[in-house]
This record gives C-alpha cells, sequence and structure tokens, in this order.
C-alpha cells in the first residue's frame, strides 16, 4: 500500500512521519473531492508532484479508495495505526498453532461432561430432598381468616422486614425497583476497567474491602433493627415532636403527600443512605482503595450483605405480630 | 429394494452386528455425526446438534475450571428444564379454579402416584432455581464479568433475575391454601403501594379488588405460559450473547 511505512521513514519521529503521511496522501489524490466532471471513477492524477520520493505506485492505491474522497487526514491516521499494530505483531510473535490449540479444549468432551455432571448431581440431590422432605400445604384458602404472621414467600421477606420501618412506597416498590432496576444495572457502565476480568476478588484489596463492608453492613443493619425496635423511629420522633412543639416532625402527610414524611419517608431514607457514606469514607480511610472497582466491592457487597440479613431477620426473627423475637419463641407459631 | 438391503443382511449373516446397526441410512439420518471420539466428530457433534450448537466447538482451557463459574449459569438453566419438565406433569392434574384447586394438590399428595415427591421436586427446585440465580449474579459480579464487553448480557441477567422472583411467585398462589392466599395478600398490598399508579397496579395484579378466581386464573396463565415464555426469550438472547462476547470471561 502506497500509505505504509517506507524505508525511509526510518528514525523520523512519529510527527514527523505524520505529516509525511499526510503529503503522500495528498499525492495520491486521497481526500480530494470526487471528479465532478460525471466521469465514472478513472484514477485521480496525483494533483501535485510528489514532494518525497513516494513508491510509484499511485494508481493501485487509488484503485483501493474508489468513490468518495477519504479525507488526507484520516487516511493518514490508519496509516499511522497499521504502523503501530504492524510494530506490537513484530515485537509479540503471534501463538503457535501448536501453543493456541493448547489453550483451547474441546467442548465435547471436556465442558459437557462437566454440565452433564454437575445436572445430575443437582438432580439427584432435589430428588432426595423432595422423598425426605415434605412441602407445606396448610389449610385451604379462607379470606376471613387471617394468619398471624402472614408473610411473603422467603425471597421477600427481605422487603417485609423494610416494610415494617417505612413507607410501604418506600420498602416495597421504590427500592426494590431502583435497586433491580437502576443500581444494578448501572455497575458495569460505572465500573468499566477490564484489569481484573476473569479473576475472584481481582483487585490486591478486594477481599478486604468486601469483609470489612460484610461484616460493617451487617452489624449496622442489625443496630438499626433494634434501634427501630427497642426505641423507634416514630416514639423518638413523637417526644421531640412534643417537647418543641413541631407536629409536623410527626406528620404522616405532610402538605398531602405521604412521601413527605418524616417518620416515614426522610428519616428512613436517611437511615439507609447515611450508613453507605459512612462506609465509603471509613473505607477510604482504612483500605484507601485503589480504583472505582474497589467502592464497586463495596457497594455491592453491602447490598448483598442488607439482602441476607434483612432476608434472615424477616424469616427466622419475626413472630405474631411481626415482632422481633427469637426463631425458637413460641410466639414465631402462626395461628389463625 | 432387495438390493439395497442386500449388505445390511450380509453384514447380519456374517455377525458384523455393529456394521449393520450403524452403516444404514436410518442410523446415519439420526445419528449424523460418527461418536465423537476424533476432532473432526467433536467439531461436528456441535455443529449437528440443535442443543449443544449453543457452545462453541472449543473453548479456552480456563473456562472449564469448575471454581470460577461453580456451574451455577448451566445449573440454573437446568433448574428451568426440571421446572418446566415437572410443571408440565403437575398440569396433568391441576385446575385453576378456587373450588377445586386445593382438592387436586390434595388428591397429588395422597392419590396420583409419585405425585407428592412431584409436587416437592417443582417447589424445590423453584426456591433452588432462585438461589442458584441469585448465587451466579454474585460469582459474575465478584470475578469482573459484567465489564466491556459484557455490559449488555449483565443488563439481560437483571431482567432474568427479575423473571424468575416473578416466575417463583406467581406460583406460590396455586395451591390456594392459606400460605399461598396470604403470601399473595401481602405482596399485592406491597404493589398496591406503588406511587400514583398503586390501586391500578394491585387490581391489575388480583383481577379485581379481592383475591379469587379472577387472580387464580391470571397468575395461572402467568406462571405456566406467559413468563415461561418470556424468560426462554431472555434466555435465548443471554446465551447469545455469551457467545458474542467471546465466550465466558477469562484473564486476559
Ligand atoms: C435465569 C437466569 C439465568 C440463567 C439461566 C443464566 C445462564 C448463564 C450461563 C449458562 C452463563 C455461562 C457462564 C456460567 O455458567 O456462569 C451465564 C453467564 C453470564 N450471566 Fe447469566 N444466567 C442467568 C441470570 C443472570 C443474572 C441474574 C445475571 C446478572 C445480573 C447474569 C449475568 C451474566 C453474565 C454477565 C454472564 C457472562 C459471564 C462471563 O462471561 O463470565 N445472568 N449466564
Amino acid at each position: 500500500m502506497a500509505l505504509d511505512k517506507s524505508p525511509d521513514m526510518e528514525g523520523m519521529t512519529p510527527a514527523e512521519r505524520a505529516a509525511l503521511y499526510k503529503q503522500r496522501a495528498a499525492a495520491l489524490g486521497i481526500g480530494k473531492a470526487p471528479n465532478t466532471s460525471g466521469a465514472t471513477a478513472a484514477p485521480a492524477k496525483p494533483a501535485a508532484p510528489s514532494p518525497v520520493a513516494a513508491p510509484a505506485l499511485p494508481s493501485t492505491a487509488v484503485a483501493e479508495r474508489p468513490g468518495p474522497a477519504v479525507p488526507a487526514k484520516v487516511a493518514a491516521a490508519a496509516a499511522a495505526r497499521r504502523e503501530q499494530v504492524a510494530a506490537v505483531a513484530a515485537r509479540e510473535a503471534a501463538p503457535s498453532h501448536k501453543e493456541q490449540s493448547e489453550r483451547l479444549v474441546y467442548v465435547w468432551p471436556h465442558l459437557v461432561t462437566i454440565e452433564f455432571m454437575s445436572a445430575m448431581l443437582l438432580l439427584f440431590s432435589l430428588v432426595l430432598v423432595s422423598v425426605v422432605l415434605q412441602a407445606p400445604l396448610i389449610g385451604h384458602a379462607n379470606l376471613d381468616k387471617t394468619p398471624n404472621p402472614s408473610k411473603a414467600p422467603w425471597y421477600f421477606l427481605n422487603l417485609q422486614e423494610l416494610l415494617l420501618h417505612m413507607h410501604p412506597a418506600l420498602a416495597g416498590v421504590i427500592v426494590p425497583s431502583v435497586v433491580l432496576f437502576g443500581l444494578i444495572p448501572a455497575i458495569p457502565y460505572i465500573d468499566r476497567n477490564t484489569a481484573d476480568v476473569g479473576k475472584w476478588f481481582g483487585t490486591p484489596k478486594a477481599v478486604r474491602i468486601s469483609v470489612f463492608t460484610f461484616i460493617y453492613s451487617t452489624f449496622v443493619l442489625i443496630a438499626e433493627i433494634l434501634f427501630d425496635e427497642l426505641i423507634g423511629v416514630k416514639p423518638l420522633l413523637k417526644s421531640i415532636a412534643d417537647a418543641t412543639g413541631q407536629p409536623w416532625l410527626v406528620d404522616p402527610n405532610p402538605l398531602g403527600i405521604g412521601l413527605l414524611s418524616m417518620t416515614n419517608v426522610i428519616v428512613p431514607l436517611t437511615l439507609m443512605i447515611a450508613p453507605i457514606f459512612l462506609l465509603l469514607w471509613l473505607l477510604k480511610l482504612i483500605y484507601k482503595p485503589d480504583t472505582i472497582r474497589d467502592y464497586m466491592f463495596a457497594l455491592f457487597t453491602g447490598f448483598v450483605a442488607a439482602f441476607i440479613v434483612l432476608t434472615i431477620s424477616g424469616t427466622f426473627f419475626r413472630g405474631q405480630g411481626m415482632r422481633l423475637m427469637w426463631p425458637w419463641d413460641p410466639r414465631q407459631e402462626r395461628v389463625e | 429394494m432387495m438390493n439395497e438391503l442386500r449388505p445390511f443382511l450380509e453384514d447380519l449373516s456374517r455377525g458384523n452386528f455393529r456394521r449393520a446397526l450403524t452403516e444404514n441410512r436410518v442410523f446415519k439420518a439420526w445419528f449424523r455425526t460418527g461418536y465423537p471420539s476424533t476432532p473432526r466428530n467433536q467439531a461436528l457433534i456441535m455443529f449437528n446438534n440443535v442443543f449443544l450448537h449453543l457452545h462453541p466447538v472449543r473453548i479456552r482451557r480456563e473456562s472449564l475450571k469448575i471454581t470460577y463459574t461453580f456451574c451455577l449459569g448451566g445449573l440454573s438453566f437446568f433448574l428451568f428444564l426440571i421446572l418446566t419438565v415437572s410443571g408440565v406433569l403437575l398440569m396433568f392434574y391441576y385446575r385453576p379454579a378456587t373450588t377445586v384447586a386445593y382438592q387436586d394438590m390434595k388428591d397429588l399428595q395422597t392419590i396420583v402416584n409419585f405425585g407428592l415427591m412431584l409436587r416437592n421436586l417443582h417447589r424445590y427446585s423453584a426456591h433452588g432455581m432462585v438461589i442458584v440465580v441469585f448465587l451466579h449474579m454474585l460469582r459474575v459480579f465478584y470475578t469482573g464479568s459484567y465489564k466491556p464487553p459484557r455490559e449488555f448480557n449483565w443488563g439481560v441477567g437483571a431482567i432474568l433475575l427479575f423473571l424468575t422472583f416473578f416466575l417463583s411467585f406467581t406460583g406460590y398462589l396455586l395451591p390456594w391454601d392459606q400460605l399461598a392466599v396470604w403470601a399473595v395478600t401481602v405482596g399485592t398490598n406491597m404493589a398496591g403501594a406503588t406511587p400514583f399508579i398503586g390501586e391500578q397496579t394491585r387490581f391489575l395484579l388480583l383481577g379485581g379488588y379481592e383475591i379469587g378466581d379472577n387472580t387464580l386464573i391470571r397468575w395461572y396463565v402467568l406462571h405456566v405460559i406467559a413468563l415461561p415464555l418470556v424468560i426462554s426469550i431472555f434466555m435465548a438472547v443471554h446465551f447469545w450473547r455469551i457467545r458474542k462476547d467471546g465466550g465466558i470471561s477469562g484473564p486476559l
């Protein structure tokens, strides 16, 4: 190709070479407006005598790019890029055929066997559990008899636990929607550094940060659940409102808008979000995270911890009246 | 006709049974590839089999490591298959009407051969799928496998997670016992708290103002047809994207 690196370019700086490429491109007519005389794509004549002894290939070179002109700048950039690629290729010899086939394995039998074995193992364990353990089927549905406690399936008990502490729209709709349709899908657009792809906990501090976050989140959540049970946001705000004469503090509908309520929305939301910022600050202090990825480990681990702690709390520590109690408390039993 | 059969009969009479069985048009039509013990046949079987062709012919050696994926994505899919098969069998015995649904469940547990096991298997697989899909998401996150070029597939995954929850929850109502209706009451009351369109959302989910026959038929249709169809489509996209993104992630 006419715009490839030529021997006389040895020893030039990249900028000089780029200028040369541009000159040559111009000399070859690349970047000229298409011929307006209406003739079909006849090879354009060099517009100006080439100042440098360009390889004598103008007609084929132009034939490579028929039709509308490629701007000279683009052609020059492409040539510079080709040169880079060639340099890299020369430095790292392509893996030999043998090396490549050592890195690749046939899916049949290698992967297919693993898939089959894991599937059979799972199927047999499920059959085994199905034989020994009976799934519950209690009395016929009766809409007049409310069981106490009434619980959703376990994977929603995290939300039902949240529901005990805040406005139902916040706990049951806004928080899960924001997490599932907002925060989780957003992760890959925030953390784009691919350096640690393909490795479990791929940054040097990932494990420490994740463990710290898990323990921290577990403590904060348990503390908040206990706080709401023993002291309670509502009673606390009520006494503050009484003491200061500010009834709006406990108004469930300030300005007629439920989502502005201090007790149901603002304070619980703060209690959810503030610990996240505290966490990020603590991490910065203790672990000095290196990258966005380190913070992402923390945020996601916090989510996982919240999911687990709230699910366990809602499943095992809530009995009649959804009061907090030990799993072995007799009031855990469902009554109707 | 006889001419065509002659080689077959000759093989048989000579006791060459293996050749008699495999060297004929019927066998070759149904088993298009020879046993995959040579590289050529190992490649051909991946091309020629609609189920296997979800996979590439060859993959990177690191992708095989069990401690990398723990097979969680594959097992999510396998659980979906178990649920489909056991679910279809359950459909033979279950009628989605409030007058009979509960009795059908009872019959399934007491009269139908293996009915109890079938129901247990379906139920535990459903719980299992929620857990396994969630764990799969954790594996993808902690190995950084959502990063470019896999952002889109991570998003598809989030939709799959939502659909898995929703599928499981719609099935929860069908036994029509106290556990079922009150769990769904709790759930739909939560959905009823949606700002601005809460009432409408609840009405849509219940097919009325109160849980009843309309609710049951809605959830049944969602559970046995609509959602499985939708999740299958998203799974197809998910698997296709894995191939297009260059197979599963691995160290650079
Ligand atoms: C019904 C649910 C799902 C099924 C059947 C499924 C299936 C699979 C399978 C078979 C793989 C191949 C690798 C492996 O086995 O780990 C995979 C990879 C992947 N999945 Fe899923 N998945 C599901 C849900 C999810 C969820 C909830 C997410 C995340 C939010 C997700 C994100 C991904 C991503 C990003 C990959 C590529 C990983 C890599 O390249 O290493 N999937 N999925």
